[in-house]
């Protein structure tokens, strides 16, 4: 038997449409199967419009809201690299960022925008090597043949980072009962094909 | 199709619900026989979630035309001898609060909640409002969960509550509190609901005239009183800690949470006694005596305005206590709570340390901040709203560069109202001139037709429009009120999540209705000049609002396009391929026109050539039109 951790802090970003929800879905029914409480904040509202997206999930033996503190998050599962960075503050040091590199630039009539590489770069100078998990989510969940598995994809990587504190068997049962029937299998498959991405960095 | 665990017939399941979804679940749990609301973000997901439930488990609801009539049919209910709640966002109450105020006088049958979802940090509000005060105006109990959990539980007795204390109650919600997901253990749903009520001739009881309302309202006092005995021994209210500490936090719904992280943080949960209320309103004043007796000094947590601290102040006052007892000292008035407030607040108070490195966070902050810019909320591609804000601006452009005008006119006046549309606000379109409530475009216009010189357009959305935008319509033909006014009809409720409305001919179960026409509403209005437009069709547009203006009287557009995104869903199911835009190298100029005057967010500047963005560009053409591209260099394929 695992010893009940006090509580962890997951932070998902990205922009809407991205299937950051059902992510959180699945982290939070495989928490509560653990026997944890869960809180999942969750920003509405504005995702449709092509606004910041960002989840909020904490779970734990002894919690009691939704809210993180800044500076205390374990584990940051970026969907896209602004939205990602955006997060950063709400990190605390020694946190893993697991990331898909790819960037949506956000409207602006004038100014520049953001390049990625220096974003890249400030993440890399931040983070530890082995604390930065750089998975082509998009790339994979395309090669699978659908954009909108690229969250399992991610959730995969973030297993095999060693982070999340919830046994790969656990997560696996929580995507089956969590998909409509449909889905199951292309979404074990992309939770696979992350886990192993990472295995072969 | 499987169930969705919402619905699920299986007491004792484990479940993660919405908050929102959990405040509907319980109030099924509870007995709920019929529910109306008006949607509006933190609160719509408790709607939608009892729309479903009411489906499978037989009972009314309805999505009504504004709060009034929401708070109207619901007060219906419970006269009838049903239970039922009326559900809207925090400013929804300044609408529902009429029937409301006349309502609490009288002697309810059926148990009825009125729940409010706050909006502390105005995620999605223009006010923070605390609607507390309106309890405290209208002798409504106000329950206050923590957690997702705790309002489940809330939802569940209310009505027993209700009709115990012959009270309508509050629930107050909050953004955080409705949109966190949480495990909740699923209780009983009874399959056997009596959705028809009776009604029962009592003009004493049902109508408030003086000779009436005089009692009523004495009964409504000593009724009060009575449940505010009740108060110190109700499950959501009690002390926990230490007896023997000094200091003393009391707590208010989703603060209790915030206050004990803060204090294990802190190292400090010890020797802080909390009294945790689940009501605001009234106060367990047994409870409160026990903690100021024990205690040296209080700080009271509560987020907006501080009604907790000053009715807790006033009875130790008269009680004869002369410790300190703080609230907003400490902690702000504005703005949401968070752990990190409390932090800040509690170290304060309880003279310790905020443990945490706010110049490293500080400093990450900047960093991030100057790295990446904000990505605004703004109209989707695609979106009608664009192609009647950038024609509205064009007319304008035009009417101050017309040297034949006889007054030299340097602006046309663009109030607007609350919706998607209120984007219009956002660079480069820069079209939303003032914004106060529902409704409040056309009525906003009508004062300004006699107030200023400049010609008005003012913009009103479809759901809007038929939420509060016809008294002030009729009051412009009345009082003959030389505006424009746009009505943005794109066929749906589209900032809350599309929920229908009277002009989409379907009901909140989906059930086909009579589909109210807008023309015919502003026709019988007395509305003499009435247009109906293509908002693709920018070019049309602009010629029609320019003769709307030279119209002397209300003149009314009525610009009508389903939502792209509704539309681009149905084509989807379809498998229909989306068509793209395109430029043409040779004819582009690089005017950047449709960039930075049009604004559609598929477009974008790389190496100094316009692009289109193919993953975002659903091909609505719009940008196609010779008013955006004089050049016909964009071409959709």
């Amino acid at each position: 038997m695992v010893e009940k951790i006090k509580s962890y802090q997951t932070i998902l970003a990205g922009v809407g449409g991205q299937g950051i929800i059902y992510l959180n879905r699945v982290i939070g029914r495989a928490s509560m199967d653990l026997g944890y409480k869960v809180y999942c904040l969750e920003e509405h509202g504005m995702a449709r419009r092509g606004g910041s997206v960002a989840s909020y999930l904490r779970f734990g033996r002894d919690i009691y809201t939704p809210v993180i503190p800044m500076g205390t998050g374990d584990l940051l599962i970026g969907f896209e690299i602004i939205e990602t960075v955006r997060q950063v503050p709400f990190l605390q040091d020694d946190a893993t960022i697991v990331l898909n590199p790819q960037i949506i630039q956000p409207f602006i009539t004038k100014g520049e925008y953001p390049n990625k590489d220096k974003l890249l770069k400030y993440l890399k100078n931040s983070y530890k090597h082995e604390r930065l998990v750089i998975v082509s989510a998009a790339e994979i969940a395309a090669e699978l043949g659908s954009g909108i598995i690229m969250n399992m994809v991610l959730l995969g990587a973030a297993s095999a980072s060693g982070s999340l504190p919830i046994p790969k068997p656990k997560l696996i049962s929580a995507i089956k009962n969590t998909s409509l029937p449909q889905y199951a299998k292309i979404n074990l498959d992309a939770f696979e094909r992350g886990f192993e991405s990472v295995g072969s960095v | 199709m499987s169930v969705p665990d919402l619905e699920l017939d299986a007491p004792g399941k484990k479940v993660i619900l919405l908050g929102n979804e959990a405040l509907a679940r319980g109030f099924v749990e509870g007995g709920l026989q019929l529910a109306a609301a008006y949607p509006g973000t933190p609160s719509t997901e408790i709607m939608e979630s009892l729309i479903h439930l009411g489906q499978r488990y037989k009972f009314y609801t309805e999505w009504s035309v504004n709060e009034k009539v929401a708070a109207e049919v619901s007060i219906a209910g419970s006269m009838a001898g049903l239970r039922t709640v009326c559900t809207m966002k925090g400013v929804g109450v300044n609408v529902a609060s009429e029937p409301f105020q006349a309502f609490t006088y009288m002697d309810l049958r059926g148990g009825i909640a009125l729940v409010t979802a706050d909006d502390p940090g105005l995620h999605s509000s223009h006010t923070e409002q605390d609607n507390r005060y309106y309890a405290l105006q209208m002798y409504m109990p106000v329950l206050e969960p923590y957690d997702a959990q705790e309002g489940h539980a809330m939802a569940r007795q209310i009505f027993d509550l209700s009709e115990t204390w012959c009270r309508p109650v509050m629930l107050r919600s909050s953004t955080r509190l409705g949109h966190t997901s949480a495990n909740i253990s699923l209780g009983k749903i009874s399959k056997t609901r009596k959705n028809l009520g009776d009604f029962q001739r009592d003009p004493s009881r049902w109508v408030n005239l003086p000779m009436n309302a005089r009692k009523m309202r004495k009964n409504m006092i000593t009724r009060m009183d009575k449940v505010t005995k009740e108060m110190d021994d109700l499950e959501f209210n009690w002390l926990e800690g230490d007896p023997d500490a000094l200091e003393g936090v009391i707590t208010t719904g989703i603060t209790y949470g915030y206050t004990k992280e803060a204090l294990e943080i802190l190292d400090l949960k010890d020797s802080v006694r909390i009294l945790k209320l689940g009501l605001s309103y009234p106060l367990p004043y047994k409870l409160i005596e026990e903690l100021l007796t024990d205690c040296e000094r209080v700080l009271v947590v509560e987020e907006v305005e501080p009604i907790v601290e000053r009715f807790v102040t006033s009875f130790a006052q008269q009680r004869g206590f002369t410790l300190p007892i703080h609230g907003k000292k400490y902690l702000p008035r504005d703005g949401e709570y968070s752990i990190d407030i409390m932090l800040a607040g509690l170290a304060k108070f309880l003279g310790s340390k905020d443990p945490v490195d706010r110049k490293r966070i500080e400093n990450v902050t900047a960093q991030v901040q100057a790295l990446v810019p904000p990505r605004l909320p703004i109209l989707c591609p695609g979106c009608m709203h664009r192609g009647i804000f950038y024609a509205m601006k064009k007319v304008e452009k035009k009417l101050i560069k017309d040297k034949d005008q006889k007054k030299k006119l340097h602006q046309i006046v663009m109030p607007s109202d609350i919706g998607c549309y209120t984007l219009g606000y956002q660079p480069p379109l820069h079209a939303v001139d003032t914004h106060l409530c529902m409704g409040a475009s056309i009525g906003v216009s009508n004062g300004f037709a006699h107030a200023i010189p400049d010609p008005i357009i003012c913009t009103i959305g479809d759901s809007t429009f038929f939420h509060a935008g016809i008294p002030p319509l009729i009051n412009a033909v009345f009082n003959t009120s030389n505006i424009t006014i746009m009505i943005l009809d794109n066929r749906t409720t589209a900032m809350t999540g599309y929920q229908p409305h009277p002009g989409t001919g379907v009901q909140a179960c989906g059930e086909t209705t009579k589909c109210v026409q807008i023309e015919e509403i502003v026709k019988a209005c007395g509305v003499e000049f009435i247009e109906v437009v293509d908002p693709y069709n920018i070019t049309n547009s602009i010629k029609i609002i320019e003769s709307a203006l030279k119209f002397p009287k209300p003149a009314v557009i009525i610009a009508r396009r389903s939502c792209r995104m509704l539309e681009l869903r149905d084509r989807l199911k379809r498998g229909e391929p989306l068509p793209n835009a395109e430029i043409d190298r040779e004819l582009c100029t690089k005017c950047k026109v449709c960039l930075t005057q049009f604004g559609c967010p598929a477009i974008y500047l790389d190496n100094g050539e316009i692009e289109i963005d193919t993953s975002l560009c659903n091909g609505c053409g719009m940008c196609t039109d010779i008013s955006v591209c004089k050049f016909k260099a964009i071409s959709i394929k």
